[in-house]
């Protein structure tokens, strides 16, 4: 599902040349579920943004799917993000004027999809984090935990291969954390391929596999325990977290 | 794009929104009826009066001897002004009258007509001399004046009057009115008309500035006399130059003035220069403040909202979809205000044309009004616009 080779990644300002990424080299099967730990400042979130293609690399070869997507233009990534990817967000990145309805439907009406498909697609995925009676509800009249779930709902109803999520249970306490990361397994059990970046051991180790990042290199690789076919990834989905 | 949660959010920020909404409204309407007001002055401004203008001089004679309180004296003098002056080289007319074009005003009175059954306003003026020929005006109908028209006696009314042929339009149509009579409001000194202007304008207050009646009577007493004299093409300098030197020499008990009526017409028409330099300048500033307005809102929001920009881009809007978002947010808010503006308008040119002498408002102005404030609300949001295009997607993974 992800393999990048030998990715590079500098930062630069007028006087100072950060390494984020140094020859970093990572392969996840499709239907992993792959934490992804280190320090502060290791380039964990350097290795998401690239991963996720918010952001570009300066060297190395990254294949995503099946296609390589290191040269890609702005609108191609927007594309493969918006169809392919699904993001979790730390802070729940939810629109705050928008209702959790609307919220939902962001991602759906940038694929240009009709609004019968969206407004099923939306009904479904928030049936499946239970939220079906918070449509009409704004973010800020739901709790932390409620929030990240409309958040993974706007992922489920994009029906994406793969899921990045950053720090998904860092705002919330360990009650809502285990919620979100039950919902997680669920999502992956259906054969969605999730890569994590976390800080919490606790929701590492709920991974089938655990790297370490250090200094912008993979440190340590374990052998995947678990590996889903291809054509199981989105198929299932649907009735498995039913 | 989807107008749908765009407007749904924007609920959320009604105050923002209202403000700016209001600011459009009102630029609109301020700026068209001063689109509308420039219009009307510079038509005003294009207004011919008829006459041959740039040839006619003036002189004010204001006696200080006591001979000067007998009429006979009085009319001696005036007389004598008159041959006076047209005896000056390169003068081709002269009269005594209390008419001077393009003063801005002048003297009028209501009267009533034969065969009209309202009372109309319109100027009225004596003449005595060539009027005709001082004014270069040309007749439509009918006859000058002659000296048997003036009364010998000056007590007595005069009975013959010339008028515009607009006011013969307006009292009796497309007709020939020569031998018809117009009288005051009680029926009183009836006064056969005599002769028709073929064209006549003199700016006043009521919109009666096409309509005028000269009588052949004695614009002159005690406190002064007032003269239009009509030069040769390019003898304008020297007949000004003359003309005191003339007087002083039929009675030197007088103070005299003398100008020229391109100089009167200049100073009437710099008011209108003026409100046409303030009303231009309203429109630039308000313009301005409206776009620095929208730039300043629109600019605030993409401040504001870089990380909902950046998630947005991560759940895969492209730039195109950012530009379009703000450009459509704009597009709502400058629809609404502009909506409102044109009421405003019709409702500012309502009151404009109920108090002032204001034009009322064409529907095309207000067109024009709403193309170039759509197009001004569009510039201003472009820069911040693209500003919020050029937001990374990886400011989504930032913890602020």
């Amino acid at each position: 599902m992800l393999e990048m080779k030998n990715i590079k990644k500098v930062y630069r300002t007028d006087t100072i040349q950060t390494h984020a990424l140094e020859d970093f080299s990572l392969l996840v099967e499709s239907g992993e579920f792959v934490s992804v730990m280190g320090p502060s400042g290791s380039g964990k979130t350097t290795f998401l943004n690239v991963a996720g293609l918010l952001d570009t690399f300066d060297s190395g070869t990254y294949i995503l799917d099946g296609k390589d997507v290191s040269k890609l233009s702005d609108s191609e990534m927007s594309r493969i993000r918006n169809r392919a990817i699904g993001f979790v967000f730390q802070s729940f990145n939810l629109i705050p004027d928008l209702n959790v309805f609307d919220n939902v439907d962001v991602p759906l009406r940038y694929r240009g999809l009709g609004a019968a498909d969206r407004k099923q697609r939306i009904e479904r995925a928030l049936d499946l984090v239970g939220l079906s009676s918070r449509a009409k509800h704004l973010p800020s009249q739901l709790s932390g935990g409620q929030q990240q779930r409309v958040a993974v709902a706007r992922v489920l109803a994009g029906d994406p291969k793969l899921i990045l999520a950053d720090e998904p249970t860092g705002n919330l306490d360990s009650l809502m954390a285990r919620e979100i990361m039950d919902l997680l397994d669920r999502i992956n059990a259906s054969g969605t391929t999730i890569v994590m970046v976390t800080h919490s051991p606790e929701c590492a180790v709920r991974a089938q596999r655990q790297i370490h990042v250090l200094d912008g290199r993979v440190v340590d690789l374990e052998t995947p325990r678990i590996s889903l076919a291809r054509n199981e990834v989105s198929a299932g989905m649907a009735s498995t977290l039913g | 794009m989807p107008i749908g949660p765009i407007v749904r959010a924007m609920k959320h920020n009604r105050t923002r929104f209202a403000l700016i909404i209001f600011e459009i409204a009102i630029t609109l309407a301020i700026v068209t009826n001063a689109v509308n007001m420039i219009l009307a002055q510079r038509e005003q401004m294009k207004k011919t009066s008829g006459f041959d203008d740039d040839n006619i001089l003036w002189a004010s004679a204001v006696p200080f001897a006591p001979e000067f309180k007998e009429q006979s004296y009085i009319e001696n003098v005036v007389m004598g002004d008159l041959r006076a002056i047209r005896a000056i080289p390169g003068v081709k007319a002269v009269a005594a009258t209390g008419f001077l074009p393009w003063q801005g005003g002048g003297s009028s009175g209501t009267m009533k007509a034969e065969g009209y059954p309202d009372k109309f306003q319109a100027q009225t003026y004596g003449a005595r001399g060539d009027l005709l020929g001082a004014l270069g005006a040309k007749l439509k109908y009918g006859r000058a004046f002659t000296e048997n028209d003036t009364p010998v006696d000056p007590n007595e009314s005069t009975k013959v009057c010339i008028i515009s042929s607009k006011l013969s339009e307006k009292l009796w149509g497309k007709a020939n009115p020569i031998g018809r009579v117009i009288t005051s409001t009680e029926g009183q000194t009836p006064r056969t008309v005599v002769g028709v202007l073929d064209e006549f304008y003199n700016p006043y207050s009521w919109n009666i500035g096409d309509y005028v009646r000269f009588t052949p009577g004695r614009a002159y007493d005690g406190t002064g006399s007032f003269y239009l004299i009509r030069s040769e093409p390019g003898a304008s300098k020297s007949v000004a130059d003359a003309l005191e030197k003339t007087l002083v020499k039929v009675n030197a008990g007088r103070v005299f003035r003398v100008g020229t009526v391109p100089q009167v017409k200049e100073r009437y028409f710099s008011g209108n220069t003026l409100v046409i330099r303030a009303m231009t300048a309203v429109i630039v500033v308000l313009v301005f403040i409206t776009a620095l307005g929208i730039l300043g809102i629109t600019s605030l929001a993409v401040a504001e909202r870089t990380k909902q920009i950046g998630t947005r881009r991560a759940l895969g809007a492209t730039k195109g979809d950012i530009l379009k978002h703000f450009l459509t947010e704009n597009w709502i808010v400058t629809s609404i205000g502009l909506f409102l503006g044109i009421i405003a308008t019709y409702a500012l040119n309502f009151f404009l044309v109920s108090q002032l002498t204001d034009t009322k408002m064409p529907w095309y102005l207000v067109g024009v009004g709403v193309v170039l404030l759509w197009l001004n609300g569009l510039v201003a949001t472009i820069p911040p616009a693209l500003r919020a295009a050029s937001v990374s997607p990886a400011i989504a993974t930032r913890t602020v």
